[in-house]
C-alpha cells in the first residue's frame, strides 16, 4: 500500500464533530473552534476564531449610558482522552536568547558645554547688551577637557508583539495591540495547536472556553452632562471601582455559565470538537 | 434593584466610602470582589467577616484598616497598604519583611518624639508665684504637642496639689482656675511685635461693659479629659476648673477680642482664688495690655508656648521696652545630659521584645552625643536607622542597630 492510500484510509478513520458554540453574551463576546483539514489517525489540527464587541447598559429613560469592554481575555482548552501537541501553538515564537547592542560614543565639546553650561566667553557683556571691546571670547579649555567624559548609548532592539500568545497550560491570551480594549475579530492565521488523541481511547473531546477576570473590565460612560470616566477615576475611584465589580456580578448572573471559580474568572463562551476514531475504518 | 438603576446610584453617590458604594450596589465583599479591579482604592475601614480579594489588581489601594479575614491570594500587590494580621496569601517571609519595616518606623517616630520637655514644664511651675508673665517656646510641630501636654500636665498636678493643701488648711482663697487657650491659627505666623491694632481692640474690648464670650467651650482633647477623669477620682475636683478654649475663628482680631472678653469675664467676679491662664500657641500681648490687665485683676498668671522664631528672632530694644511686657523666659534646654542619651537608648531598647538589638557601637555613638545638641544626637540615629532600613532582609529575624 503507498503512503498515499494509508493517509487517505488514516483520515477516513477519525471523524470529528463541531458542537455549536455557546456564547451566552454575545454582545460582548464569542468563541468558535473549528476542524481544519490536517486530521490523521492519531492527530488533528484546529481552527479558532473570537470576536469582541461592547455590553452597553442604560437607564430605562435613556437618560445615562455606560460600556464596558475587555481589556484582555483567555482562550483555554480542556481536554478528554487527548492532549495538546508540545510544538506547533500558535503565537508560541521562542524569545530571542541574545540581544544585539550598540553602543555608540560621542565627544562632542559643544553638546557637553550646552548640557552643563560650562562654556564661558571672556570679558563680559555690557550693560546694553553689546559686547565690549576686549571681548574676544572663545570656548574655554575647562569644557574642552571635561568633555571627554560624555558619552551616549543607545541599544536597536526589535520585539513582536502577538494579539494572540501561547501561555502555559493550553492557554491564549488575547490582547489588542492597537487599542485598550479587544475589539473585532482575533483569529490565528494558521492552525491554534494539534492535538494529539491518546492511545487506546476511540472517542473524546476538545473544549475551548473563553474568559476574562474582572478587573480587565473597561467602562465608559456616554452623556453629554455625565463626567467622564477620567474624570470619575481621578476624582472617585471608589465609585468607579465599585461599578465595575458591580458589573462583573451582573455579567456573572445573566451567564447560564457556572462561573463560581476560585480566581473570580467570568467564562463568556464555550465551544466544543468531538472526535471518534472507527475501528473498523468505516 | 436593576443594574442600571445600581450602577447609577453607585456612579452618581458622593459617597465615596467602600463600605457604603458595597451596600448601595449590594456586592457581598466575601463573594463578589475576587479577580477585580480595586488599584489605587481607599478601603477605609470596610469590615466584613471575610473579604475575599483573590486575583484582584491592589496596586497602590489602601487595606491598612480594613477589618476582618482578608484573602488577597494571587493579587497584584505592588505599592499597596497591607494589613498585617489575618491575611490570607501574604507568605512568611514578607509577613516578616513588613512587621520589620514597621518596627523600624515605630523606632525612627519614637526617636523622633525624643524630647526634654520636662525642665520646661518643671521651670514653669517653679516659676508661676511670679506675676510677671511667662515664656516658652517650640522648635517644632511635633514639639509643639509634646511640650503642651507637659505642661498642661504639670499645671494639672500642681493645680491639683494646691487645692489640696489649702483645702485641708481650710484658705478661704483655695480656688484655682486653669484656663488653657490654644489657637486655631498656624502659630508660626502670629506676630509678636506687631500688636498696635490688635492691642487696641483688644483694650476697646476689656474696658466694654460687654462681656460676649467668644470661645468654643466645648473644645476638649482626649488627654485633657483623661487627666480631668483621674482629678475628679482622686481630688476635690469643685475646686480646680480647668477649661481648655479654643478660637472659633481664625482671625486673629477675633482671638484677642475673645480674650480680652474673658479675661474681663474673670476679673470681674473677683472671686478668690487664682486664674492661670495657659496660652498654647497664641501671640503674646503689649505690654500696654498687661497692664490694663493687671488693673483688672492680680490674681491672673499667664503662662505663654510661642513658636521659637517668634522668641528668638530679631527684635528691636524699642519694641522689647515699650511693647512687650516683662517676661521670664524659660528658654528650653537642648543639650543632652548622661541621663538624657541613656533615656534615649532606653526608649530604642522598649522594641527589644519585636527583634531589635541596639549594638554597642550604637550605644557609644548615642553616649557620645552628651553635652550636644539632642537634634545632632536624633539626626545621627536617624541617619542610622535609615541605612539600616534600606538593607533589610527578610530572612533574618532580628535587627541589629
Amino acid at each position: 500500500m503507498s503512503a498515499n492510500s494509508k493517509k487517505q484510509r488514516d483520515i477516513a478513520r477519525v471523524s470529528l464533530a463541531e458542537v455549536p458554540a455557546v456564547n451566552p453574551i454575545e454582545e460582548l463576546a464569542e468563541i468558535e473552534i473549528y476542524k481544519t483539514q490536517s486530521v490523521t489517525d492519531k492527530d488533528f489540527c484546529i481552527g479558532l476564531v473570537t470576536r469582541f464587541a461592547s455590553y452597553g447598559i442604560s437607564c430605562e429613560n435613556w437618560s445615562y449610558g455606560a460600556i464596558s469592554r475587555l481589556k484582555e481575555a483567555t482562550v483555554k482548552l480542556n481536554f478528554e482522552n487527548c492532549t495538546i501537541d508540545r510544538e506547533g501553538r500558535y503565537g508560541d515564537a521562542a524569545r530571542p536568547q541574545s540581544l544585539s547592542a550598540t553602543r555608540t560614543v560621542k565627544n562632542s565639546a559643544e553638546q557637553f558645554a550646552k548640557l552643563h553650561g560650562k562654556i564661558s566667553l571672556g570679558g563680559g557683556i555690557s550693560s546694553a547688551g553689546a559686547l565690549t571691546s576686549d571681548n574676544r571670547g572663545s570656548v574655554s579649555a575647562e569644557a574642552g577637557r571635561t568633555s571627554s567624559a560624555a558619552s551616549t548609548e543607545s541599544y536597536d532592539y526589535k520585539d513582536t508583539i502577538s494579539s494572540i500568545e501561547a501561555m502555559p497550560g493550553g492557554r491564549w491570551k488575547i490582547v489588542d495591540v492597537f487599542s485598550d480594549y479587544l475589539r473585532g475579530k482575533y483569529e490565528p492565521n494558521e492552525h491554534l495547536c494539534k492535538i494529539n488523541i491518546s492511545p487506546d481511547y476511540t472517542f473524546g473531546s476538545v473544549i475551548a472556553s473563553l474568559y476574562f477576570y474582572p478587573k480587565d473590565i473597561t467602562l465608559e460612560l456616554y452623556e453629554n452632562d455625565t463626567p467622564s470616566i477620567k474624570k470619575l477615576m481621578k476624582e472617585k475611584p471608589n465609585n468607579v471601582a465599585v461599578a465595575k465589580a458591580l458589573i462583573a456580578k451582573h455579567l456573572k448572573e445573566i451567564n447560564p455559565v457556572d462561573n463560581n471559580s476560585r480566581d473570580g474568572r467570568i467564562v463568556i463562551g464555550m465551544s466544543r470538537i468531538d472526535f471518534k476514531v472507527n475501528e473498523d475504518g468505516n | 434593584m436593576e443594574i442600571d438603576a445600581k450602577l447609577s446610584l453607585v456612579l452618581s453617590s458622593d459617597k465615596v466610602d467602600l463600605q457604603t458604594l458595597l451596600e448601595i450596589a449590594r456586592l457581598d465583599p466575601s463573594a463578589d470582589l475576587k479577580g477585580c479591579d480595586f488599584s489605587n482604592v481607599d478601603f477605609g475601614t470596610l469590615e466584613a467577616e471575610e473579604i475575599d480579594l483573590s486575583f484582584c489588581n491592589l496596586s497602590g489601594a489602601d487595606l491598612r484598616n480594613v477589618r476582618g479575614r482578608l484573602n488577597i491570594q494571587g493579587a497584584t500587590c505592588a505599592g499597596a497598604k497591607l494589613p498585617i494580621n489575618n491575611v490570607i496569601g501574604m507568605s512568611e517571609s514578607q509577613k516578616r519583611f513588613r512587621l520589620k519595616r514597621d518596627l523600624l518606623k515605630q523606632v525612627a517616630l519614637s526617636a523622633h518624639r525624643f524630647y526634654l520637655p520636662s525642665r520646661v514644664a518643671k521651670d514653669i511651675v517653679a516659676h508661676i508665684d511670679q506675676k510677671r508673665p511667662l515664656v516658652t517656646c517650640y522648635r517644632s510641630h511635633t514639639e509643639h504637642a509634646i511640650v503642651a501636654q507637659s505642661i498642661q500636665s504639670s499645671l494639672i498636678g500642681t493645680c491639683n496639689e494646691r487645692v489640696d493643701d489649702l483645702y485641708r488648711k481650710r484658705a478661704r482663697d483655695s480656688r484655682i482656675r486653669l484656663i488653657e487657650i490654644s489657637s486655631a491659627l498656624t502659630p508660626a505666623r502670629l506676630p509678636l511685635d506687631h500688636g498696635n491694632d490688635l492691642d487696641d481692640a483688644f483694650l476697646r474690648s476689656l474696658q466694654s461693659s460687654e462681656t460676649r464670650l467668644l470661645f468654643d467651650t466645648s473644645v476638649t482633647t482626649d488627654y485633657v479629659s483623661s487627666v480631668i477623669d483621674h482629678i475628679k477620682r482622686n481630688s476635690y475636683y469643685d475646686r480646680l476648673s480647668f477649661q481648655r478654649l479654643s478660637a472659633y475663628s481664625n482671625s486673629i482680631d477675633s482671638l484677642h477680642i475673645g480674650l480680652s472678653h474673658f479675661v474681663k469675664l474673670i476679673a470681674d467676679r473677683t472671686s478668690p482664688g487664682i486664674t492661670i491662664f495657659f496660652m498654647n500657641g497664641v501671640s503674646p500681648f503689649s505690654n500696654n495690655t498687661w497692664t490694663q490687665i493687671q488693673r483688672a485683676s492680680h490674681n491672673l498668671r499667664f503662662v505663654w508656648l510661642v513658636p521659637s522664631n517668634m522668641l528668638y528672632r530679631d527684635i528691636s530694644a524699642n519694641v522689647k521696652q515699650n511693647l512687650l511686657p516683662s517676661f521670664v523666659v524659660i528658654k528650653p534646654t537642648d543639650l543632652v545630659t548622661k541621663s538624657d542619651a541613656s533615656d534615649f537608648i532606653a526608649r530604642i531598647e522598649n522594641y527589644k521584645k519585636s527583634g531589635l538589638i541596639v549594638s554597642e557601637e550604637c550605644r557609644n555613638t548615642i553616649l557620645s552625643h552628651v553635652g550636644k545638641s539632642v537634634a545632632d544626637m536624633k539626626n545621627v540615629f536617624l541617619s542610622r536607622l535609615m541605612r539600616i532600613a534600606a538593607n533589610v532582609s527578610k530572612s533574618e529575624d532580628q535587627i541589629i542597630l
